[in-house]
């Protein structure tokens, strides 16, 4: 595996996009490529909503081999490729969630999760550290309940029944929350 | 303003709120059923929750790094070798395509097949059914497809044994979860055609009340539900692939 310098957001973009249009051709070290250059980032997702390494690797397992068999279908027009990959990073993992029953593992390493790395590999060098802030300042404007709402949902998956039962709340009252807490955020990013 | 400015004031509506929420994993049931059967069949709902998925997935960068084990790799490495899937599903793709082209424009010859394989099938089979329901007579096939992304399972009407056999491309469960095959007519709800088995093709038999439903106005669609099926009658889960019945 080479040494990486940091790459440029664009550039690593278009590298990535097409090192899938190749993997959707069937060029396997197209997918060593992309591999290389997001693994640690989705599996540091799987871990974070798992919280357990060994479901996080067999999921981290699944998503490779879904790349494999759904690049193809991957469009540069509609999405990012990091958004791509961790989107299906953070989908497979929840389903993982739900199939255990909802219950994480409680891997210690979980607690330095949250930090952001000061040195991150290519993939989390792709998305602009601007949207990153940007997104944090406008969940930092959001009452707490709100803001945690939404946060446990992307982290966990959690429904809104599970909300409401966390937070000890009726269903009307998270889903309001929520759905206040998610168009404060739209305008908040729009502005 | 009121005391509480912060919990009051206006909600995300429509179908913007709907992709924000199936984005983030907050539905459940019928209405995560139903907006699963819109993604990957309305372009604008697509986009909607594309847009929420840009949106959200700054949270992740706050998630760290971790280098996974290289036994990972080798792993997903080692089952690149099942190329012969991709291959198959290219080549079911194709074919599907060339059903398509010909239905469109062989609908004369695709009665003339039907009369032949309808005759075909009183010669074979002297004893006379039940004269109702009526079931098609042709040879139907639906590729069964999550939009843009390869065909997960192909399904064919068997008009002499009356019934469909589904052969599964890719389609694995998660654990603890099944696929559940479900025939929908026209505007009328889903029913269930039972569990599609994984990695093998299978014999689906249609219950009788349902040969008149299946022609090609019919849509075939998977959904992921929980271990041994649906236990409302209804798809619970996500759809994750979908097909039009054609003649062949």
């Amino acid at each position: 595996m080479a040494d990486r310098s940091r790459i440029e957001p664009s550039d690593a973009r278009s590298r990535l996009s097409d090192a899938l249009a190749r993997a959707g051709r069937g060029s396997q070290s197209a997918l060593a490529e992309i591999y290389e250059a997001t693994s640690a980032k989705l599996f540091g997702i799987c871990l974070r909503i798992l919280g357990d390494r060994g479901e996080a690797e067999d999921a981290l397992q699944d998503i490779y081999l879904n790349v494999w068999r759904r690049a193809g279908s991957f469009d540069p027009e509609r999405a990012s490729p990091i958004t791509w990959l961790a989107t299906l990073a953070r989908n497979r993992s929840i389903d993982r969630l739900r199939a255990n029953g909802g219950r994480r593992g409680s891997d210690p390493i979980e607690a330095a999760l949250h930090v952001a790395d000061p040195s991150p590999d290519a993939a989390a060098s792709l998305e602009t550290a601007q949207s990153s802030a940007r997104l944090s300042g406008c969940i930092g404007e959001l009452e707490a309940r709100k803001a945690e709402a939404i946060r446990t949902s992307f982290f966990e998956g959690a429904t809104y029944a599970e909300l409401a039962e966390r937070s000890d709340v009726p269903l009307g009252t998270m889903k309001s929350w929520v759905r206040r807490g998610l168009l404060q955020l739209k305008e908040c990013l729009e502005r | 303003m009121t005391d509480e400015p912060e919990l009051t004031g206006p909600e995300l509506t429509g179908d913007d709120r709907l992709a924000a929420e199936l984005a983030l994993g907050l539905l459940e049931g019928e209405e995560l059923a139903q907006a699963r059967w819109r993604q990957g069949r309305d372009t604008d709902f697509d986009r909607a929750i594309a847009s929420w998925e840009e949106r959200l997935m700054p949270l992740i960068d706050g998630v760290r790094p971790v280098a996974p084990d290289p036994r990972v790799w080798e792993q997903i490495a080692a089952r690149l070798g099942d190329r012969e899937e991709g291959a198959n599903v290219v080549e079911l793709r194709r074919k599907a395509s060339l059903w398509r082209t010909y239905s469109a424009g062989m609908t004369a010859l695709a009665a003339a097949l039907a009369l032949v394989i309808g005759l075909d099938a009183a010669r074979q089979d002297p004893v006379v059914q039940a004269p109702a329901p009526q079931p098609p007579g042709a040879t139907l096939v639906a590729a069964l497809a999550k939009e843009g992304g390869p065909a997960a399972l192909v399904i064919t009407y068997d008009p002499n044994s009356r019934s469909l056999v589904a052969t599964p491309a890719v389609l694995d469960p998660a654990a603890g979860h099944d696929h559940e095959l479900w025939l929908i007519a026209g505007s009328e709800p889903p029913r269930s055609l039972g569990l599609v088995a994984t990695g093998k093709s299978q014999k689906i038999t249609i219950p009788p009340a349902l040969l008149k439903s299946l022609g090609t106005e019919a849509t075939l669609a998977v959904s992921v539900e929980p271990e041994g099926g649906s236990r409302t009658g209804k798809p619970t889960g996500p759809v994750i692939a979908s097909g039009q019945l054609i003649r062949l």
